[in-house]
């Protein structure tokens, strides 16, 4: 039988189990005394693995498949729900699909087993039918189109695209209208066959309970199944933006931007990897956070407002910062934006601002271990990676200026971008 | 759940939860007024002020920082309609003492600054900078137009107010435009001195720490004075007992439909434990009526739900459709109010409704925000109930009380939100 092992933190004061299925199947157990248990299944396989190699072919999806196929695997293979079964053991299931991974979940307070068993079975096999799937199709080109009513999501996604030639993240995560009309079940076959081996899979579980149970369930259901991973590819992506502005109308109060700068992705998501994105986070941080000069000088002269955000994303082989909000002057926040980032490369931080900005992040994170329902989603993503949670604190609390201010130093402001959403309709 | 709760004047309550899961804790400071158009957008605006500065930090970039060396202290004021009131909230959102460095006194430290924003806010001559009203008029302004981007909420905006268009329930609590325009740094005064001398004051405290120390936080730092208890209760809804038909069009990719239905006001706990119920079979889940036959049935929508006011007599099914299908939608969601009320469902259906809500009830705990609002409904309404309490009653609801909680469920509102007719 494997054994389990043990991870602890004493910075966060908390610890987990974890081990693997002979399969590759990754099991973590949380202990928490919460009333609520949570459990999440995640599958390597989000909206970004649209092209991939296997046996030396390189195959395709429609955009939308991963999502696609979460909508569909709560089907039994009679047709009915395995909504109406958890809900006769009263655990209370969802899904999501990201551009990274797909996760399925439950919380109950009474039968974790039995929910645990309904969650495993489901995500385990497949059923479709053509019927079904054209009909799933209408419940999703709803979902699709809801999003499509909502300036702030079309502001981010419009970004992307400019910043982006072909890189995956150019497509919604529920694809298009148009991409997931040619779904059919053979697509969602393929990509469950490929992409839902064992060994690109994670449970995690948080919660007062018995580990050992949890390792013969999941060895019922992903214990023998054998397969890897097909490598995804991403296409060539140049240093340089797509397009510098882009520009859609809708019913907004005010125009609504998102200004990105491309930054170098990383091929591996290792810890390296984090620790850089850490570093480069902090920076930004104190350049645009609520108590920086830019943030407060700026909204003193009326050019930013409360919605204003700024951030960085690094995920599968893309990287950019964002720096969003409202109001009409946008060009001069870009301008300001860019001139800070420049300036702060040349006239960094003092220690005190550092030492400030890295206990106010080490707060924000610590609350991530608030919620079983975070801890789930993120344990269970952190599976798949090399690292996580409890290193990403570590390495967040012994970063050192020098690596925040080779963060900074690293981003070329040229490879700007602007999308905009201007008041107004087509 | 352990919970204290104690009058510290007339009119001064604190509900406090000593838990040690959570590696943070939350205070809030809720004032109640009685919600109306008058004064919503002056206690808006306010609180707007209010989680700008205080007179100890009067600047943006002061206040920011020692936020910050409070571990990134989460200090926001706040308005939210409940039922017909409206809360003027202040929150401190801080860690948990036993994670600060060098066992720094946070709790102690935020509850002085958030007593700081509440007793000492930053003025000029007795009145809130008029710079700061300017440019935060134009911020709410632009917040309230704003709605409409989120057109699930403006849909059952619109909704509240064409069904109950003399009612304080279809006042938004952010405010209006032309009362925002009209406020400035003088006018504001009122307001402030209403909820610092005469509003009903409701403290909670969820943490680690003990009720003694966070008593001792409060009184130190949060000296309110006696004053009236009394909260308005809301109107009941008067049926007009014929369905209003509204569309209004606008320029989206989807429709939004929203049904109001007048319903028996819920004015008991054992009252709100039936609607619970009912809700939970009919649209409050993924196993509901709604969801199973609206989405899943006759893929009509991705979302398909009922939403029943708080505290008033009214409730409310909205879906995002696609154009064109708004009549089928509707027969279609009448449909499922006939099956609840002809008693079409199984006393399994029952059992498994109930146990979500005990599940949803139990999972109070499960985080802070939510222990909060629970504390909150502990203190401000005199008819609460413990969480043991609610899940007895909801275990004791019968069918039949269910179908006839059902037979009161009249349709008086079709609207329609971005679709063509």
């Amino acid at each position: 039988m494997n054994r389990f092992k043990v991870k602890e933190n004493k910075r966060l004061k908390e610890k987990y189990y974890y081990t693997q299925l002979d399969s590759g199947f990754k099991i973590t157990v949380i202990p928490k005394d919460y009333p609520t248990a949570f459990a999440m299944v995640s599958c390597d396989f989000g909206s970004a693995d649209i092209e991939y190699e296997k046996n030396q072919q390189i195959y395709k999806f429609p955009a939308g498949t991963a999502h696609f196929l979460e909508h569909k695997m709560f089907e039994n293979e009679d047709g009915s729900d395995a909504f109406l079964e958890f809900d006769r053991f009263g655990g209370n299931a969802n899904a999501f699909t990201s551009f990274e991974n797909t996760g399925y979940y439950f919380s109950c307070t009474d039968n974790f087993f039995e929910n645990l068993n309904v969650l495993l079975k489901a995500v385990s096999s497949v059923h479709f039918s053509d019927e079904s799937v054209e009909k799933e199709k209408k419940i999703i080109a709803q979902e699709i189109t809801m999003y499509e009513d909502s300036p702030s999501t079309n502001v981010a996604k419009n970004l992307s695209r400019a910043l982006y030639f072909s890189h995956p993240t150019i497509h919604a995560v529920s694809g298009t209208v148009e991409s997931i009309s040619e779904i059919t079940k053979e697509t969602l076959f393929r990509a469950y066959d490929d992409f839902y081996v064992p060994a690109n899979m994670s449970l995690c579980v948080c919660g007062n309970i018995d580990a050992l149970t949890v390792l013969e369930i999941a060895n019922k259901y992903f214990g023998t199944k054998k397969g890897t991973r097909p490598k995804t590819m991403f296409p060539d992506e140049p240093k340089t933006v797509n397009k510098k502005v882009f520009t859609e109308n809708s019913i907004v109060a005010s125009p609504l931007y998102c200004i990105g700068i491309k930054c170098n992705p990383f091929e591996e998501n290792d810890l390296a990897s984090h620790r850089f994105a850490t570093a480069l986070r902090l920076a930004i941080s104190l350049i645009f956070g609520r108590a920086s000069d830019f943030y407060c000088q700026n909204y003193a002269k009326g050019l930013l407002n409360e919605r204003f955000y700024a951030g960085y994303t690094q995920s599968k082989n893309c990287a950019h910062i964002v720096i969003s909000g409202s109001g009409s002057d946008y060009n001069t926040v870009m301008q300001e934006a860019i001139k800070a980032i420049e300036d702060k490369k040349r006239n960094f931080f003092t220690n005190e601002e550092i030492v400030r900005e890295k206990r106010a992040a080490y707060a924000e994170s610590l609350t991530l271990f608030d919620s079983g329902e975070d801890i789930v989603a993120s344990m269970a993503a952190c599976a798949h990676l090399s690292y996580d949670d409890f290193d990403g604190i570590d390495a967040l609390c012994d970063i050192t200026p020098e690596e925040i201010k080779e963060a900074l130093c690293s981003v070329n402001t040229e490879n700007c971008a602007i999308s905009i959403i201007q008041k107004g309709t087509d | 759940m352990n919970v204290k709760i104690s009058r510290l004047q007339e009119g001064v309550y604190l509900a406090s939860c000593k838990t040690d899961k959570f590696k943070s804790a939350v205070m809030t400071v809720s004032f109640a007024v009685p919600l109306d158009s008058d004064t919503a957008s002056g206690y808006s605006l306010l609180t707007n002020l209010m989680s700008l500065s205080t007179g100890k930090y009067p600047t943006m970039q002061s206040f920011s920082i020692i936020k910050d060396e409070l571990y990134a202290l989460g200090l926001d004021a706040y308005v939210q309609r409940r039922g017909e009131l409206l809360l003027v909230r202040l929150e401190i959102n801080s860690i948990a003492d036993s994670y600060a460095f060098d066992g720094e006194k946070v709790l102690y430290r935020a509850t002085e600054l958030l007593g700081d924003a509440i007793f000492n806010p930053h003025l000029e001559n007795g009145i809130f900078p008029e710079n700061k009203v300017e440019y935060e008029k134009i911020c709410l302004i632009e917040e309230i137009e704003s709605l409409v981007e989120n057109k699930h909420s403006y849909a059952m905006l619109r909704a509240r107010q064409i069904m109950c268009p003399n009612e304080p329930f279809s006042v938004d609590a952010a405010g209006e435009i032309d009362k925002v325009q009209a406020l400035d740094g003088e006018k504001l005064m009122p307001f402030y001195r209403n909820i610092i001398e005469n509003a009903p004051v409701f403290i909670t405290y969820a943490g680690e720490a003990d009720f003694e120390y966070v008593e001792e936080c409060v009184k130190a730092h949060l000296p309110f004075k006696k004053r009236d208890s009394y909260l308005p209760d809301s109107v009941i809804h008067t049926p007009k007992n014929e369905i209003t038909r509204v569309c209004e069009q606008m320029e989206m990719e989807q429709s939004i439909l929203v049904l109001g239905f007048t319903t028996e006001m819920a004015n008991t706990p054992q009252k709100r434990a039936i609607l619970t119920v009912f809700d939970e079979i009919f649209g409050g889940s993924p196993a509901s009526l709604l969801f199973m036959n609206v989405r899943e049935k006759e893929g009509l929508c991705y979302y398909c739900s009922s939403y029943p006011a708080g505290r008033k007599n009214i409730l409310f099914v909205s879906s995002g459709i696609e154009h064109g299908v708004e009549d089928k939608a509707i027969e279609s969601i009448y449909r499922q109010v006939d099956t609840m009320k002809s008693g079409d469902f199984t006393e399994e259906d029952i059992k498994n409704a109930k146990n979500s809500i005990v599940r949803s009830l139990l999972s109070a705990e499960n985080n802070l925000n939510s222990i909060s609002g629970y504390l909150l409904g502990q203190i401000l309404n005199n008819d609460s109930v413990t969480i043991e309490e609610s899940i007895n009653l909801v275990n004791e609801v019968t069918k039949d009380e269910i179908v006839a909680f059902a037979q009161t469920v009249t349709p008086e509102l079709v609207y329609i939100l971005g679709g063509a007719e």
